[in-house]
């Protein structure tokens, strides 16, 4: 029988200075809320960073927890990508940001962790951002050939109740072009 | 636009024409041993099979979009119905996620703790029961389904007389676990219930049986770094030799001061996936014992933090309620309005909370703008993520095998389609 808590390997403060020494360069900011470490990166050196804090020693992440998106319609880059990662070892855990425009692909994380499949594929079906690189990007959860992202914010509660057609021309942005649809179809 | 160039409507996910010698068979979503409304999809060359895919999504509500329309409190009653199987688990993942966002965690009363503590793993019980029971159905042992619905239906009994609820518990409330305060003899009750508990009868049913361990012995391995990588949590994970628990790793409520063991088994099969869960039967039995203890020596404390802002008055106090026409608090009428109508209201942030759920890491994640309402709620569920395991579980193996792979990774598809 065993009792307690297993505490991370290494506090906050020494998650920083190790994250700053391995990827530092490649990231806009370190925040602490709650807690909880949140790195900005850039979309262009997300797999870099993701791959180094997994493959860096004294930090392992090797767990990716979990990929979802927040929807700020009013934002220049209007998703933001959230990725949490924990590392099993050294039972630590970090919040990973970076930011992407409507219409804008984000590199995909596939050939890094397996979960990355299913999950950017839940990202695609419910917010339409595509993962350029994903071997199967389409839709998860709703039925294929969908023309709509539920989870943007104008996207009504109740469900669409104009036409499909009324949705191709809006200026909502809840349906993209034939353009974006034709590698999915 | 004319609607022949509007999105192309596929109706079903297709593999393709099967090759000469090949034949692509389709399972479910309407079959007994998918566990619900799964469907897969496996191309075979005779009995092995050489490629699946799983088709999901039958049983998606749109979860997160409706939490993402309603008051904090309102949102809780949803997560009832993801892993229906057990219910307060999610409630649990739901309202620790709250507290944080809210920064009241250490305000939450110690008999608070212990009721969720004791509710969390009578819920474990509960879902494993329910998997234990439909597995062994699923390799022909249909004896053990009754006796796990035997012990289930007291747990039914347990929560319907802590909560009111049977199934769809929503049985804490941020901040504490609101009336649900251990009503007269709920804790004797429980403490009956793990003493009369046998872990044994399903143990010396199934884990000797030479049919169980010749259908599950070597079938469905996964290995440790394939685990990790497709994000496998809970007893999938402990089943290939992980030791990870966040109960253990990341404590909550007070998981730190009650005595239990991880069970960890290497081989990663089926058969490594049942020991675990049987195993995590006999722990969280003596989990309940010893926070049942606790809670009665708690009885008389508060069960809700002294928080007017967050803990609804209670409903005694509040002027309009009482039988005998007295005028009753106007404070707490004021406070208990406010509280409805705008419901508390997070600093603007998100926070990620996960709890071990039966059937792995179960997190949420909110993001708040500083209104009542979660401006975005994301629900991290085990059974998602497990499921897409399924693919490197069944590729190369038999057909039979295949009804085995789904039971062992222990899906509840309200879950995997939110």
């Amino acid at each position: 029988m065993l009792k307690g808590a297993l505490k991370p390997l290494l506090s906050n403060q020494q998650m920083i200075e190790q994250i700053e020494s391995t990827v530092g360069s490649k990231l806009d900011s370190i925040a602490e809320y709650l807690g909880d470490l949140t790195l900005v990166v850039p979309s262009n050196s997300l797999c870099e960073v993701l791959q180094s804090l997994r493959d860096d020693n004294s930090l392992r992440f090797e767990m990716l927890v979990s990929i979802t998106a927040v929807h700020w319609p009013d934002r220049k880059a209007e998703f933001e990508l959230v990725y949490h990662l924990r590392s099993i070892v050294n039972n630590l855990f970090v919040v990973i940001k970076t930011e992407t425009g409507l219409g804008d692909a984000i590199p995909t994380t596939t050939h890094l962790f397996k979960t990355a499949d299913w999950q950017e594929r839940e990202v695609f079906d419910m917010f339409g951002i595509r993962f350029d690189g994903h071997p199967n990007l389409k839709r998860i959860l709703l039925p294929e050939g969908y023309p709509w992202f539920p989870l943007r914010k104008g996207f009504p509660i109740e469900g669409p109740d104009f036409p499909i057609d009324a949705y191709q021309t809006d200026a909502a942005g809840l349906v993209e072009s034939d353009d974006f649809w034709k590698d999915y179809t | 636009m004319a609607s022949e160039t509007s999105p192309k409507r596929v109706v079903q996910p297709e593999m393709g024409e099967a090759e000469e010698g090949r034949m692509i068979l389709n399972i479910g979503p309407q079959h007994p041993s998918t566990h619900g409304v799964l469907r897969v999809l496996a191309k075979v060359a005779g009995e092995t099979i050489e490629e699946a895919e799983c088709d999901i999504g039958y049983l998606h509500r749109g979860v997160e979009k409706l939490i993402e329309t309603k008051r904090y409190y309102q949102g809780m009653t949803y997560t009832d119905r993801t892993d229906y199987t057990a219910a307060p688990a999610n409630n649990l993942g739901y309202i620790l996620a709250v507290e944080k966002l809210l920064g009241i965690e250490d305000d939450i009363p110690d008999r608070a703790h212990y009721l969720r503590m004791i509710v969390m793993e009578l819920a474990r019980i509960y879902g494993h029961l329910i998997w234990i029971g439909t597995h062994a159905l699923d390799m022909g042992a249909m004896s053990m389904f009754l006796y796990a619905f035997r012990e289930r239906e007291k747990i039914s009994g347990l929560f319907e007389e802590g909560c009111g609820a049977r199934l769809t518990t929503n049985f804490f409330r941020v901040g504490g676990v609101g009336r649900h305060d251990d009503p007269p003899g709920w804790l004797e009750h429980v403490q009956e219930f793990a003493e009369t508990f046998t872990v044994e009868e399903f143990d010396t049913l199934l884990t000797d049986n030479e049919l169980y361990k010749s259908r599950t012995k070597g079938v469905g391995i996964i290995s440790t770094e394939d685990a990790l990588s497709i994000g496998l949590t809970g007893p999938s994970l402990r089943g290939s030799g992980v030791e990870w628990d966040l109960r253990r790793h990341r404590p909550y409520a007070r998981y730190d001061e009650i005595d239990y063991k991880i069970p960890v088994f290497t081989e990663g099969d089926v058969y490594a996936r049942y020991m675990v869960r049987l195993n995590e039967l006999y722990q969280s039995r003596s989990m309940i014992a010893q926070s049942v203890e606790i809670a009665r020596d708690l009885r008389g404390q508060p069960a809700n933090a002294n928080l007017a802002d967050v803990v609804w008055p209670e409903i005694e106090r509040v002027s309009g309620w009482q039988p005998d026409g007295r005028s009753g608090d106007m404070e707490a009428m004021i406070n208990h309005f406010k509280l409805v109508i705008e419901g508390y209201k997070p600093p603007a942030g998100d926070a990620y909370f996960g709890v071990e759920s039966p059937k792995g890491e179960l997190g949420f994640y909110f993001v708040s703008d500083g209104s009542g309402i979660p401006y975005r709620c994301h629900i991290r569920s085990p059974s998602f993520v497990n499921l897409s395991s399924l693919k490197q579980l069944v590729e190369g193996g038999l057909m039979a095998d295949l009804v085995a792979c789904i039971g062992s990774i222990d899906i509840v598809l309200g879950e995997v389609d939110r």
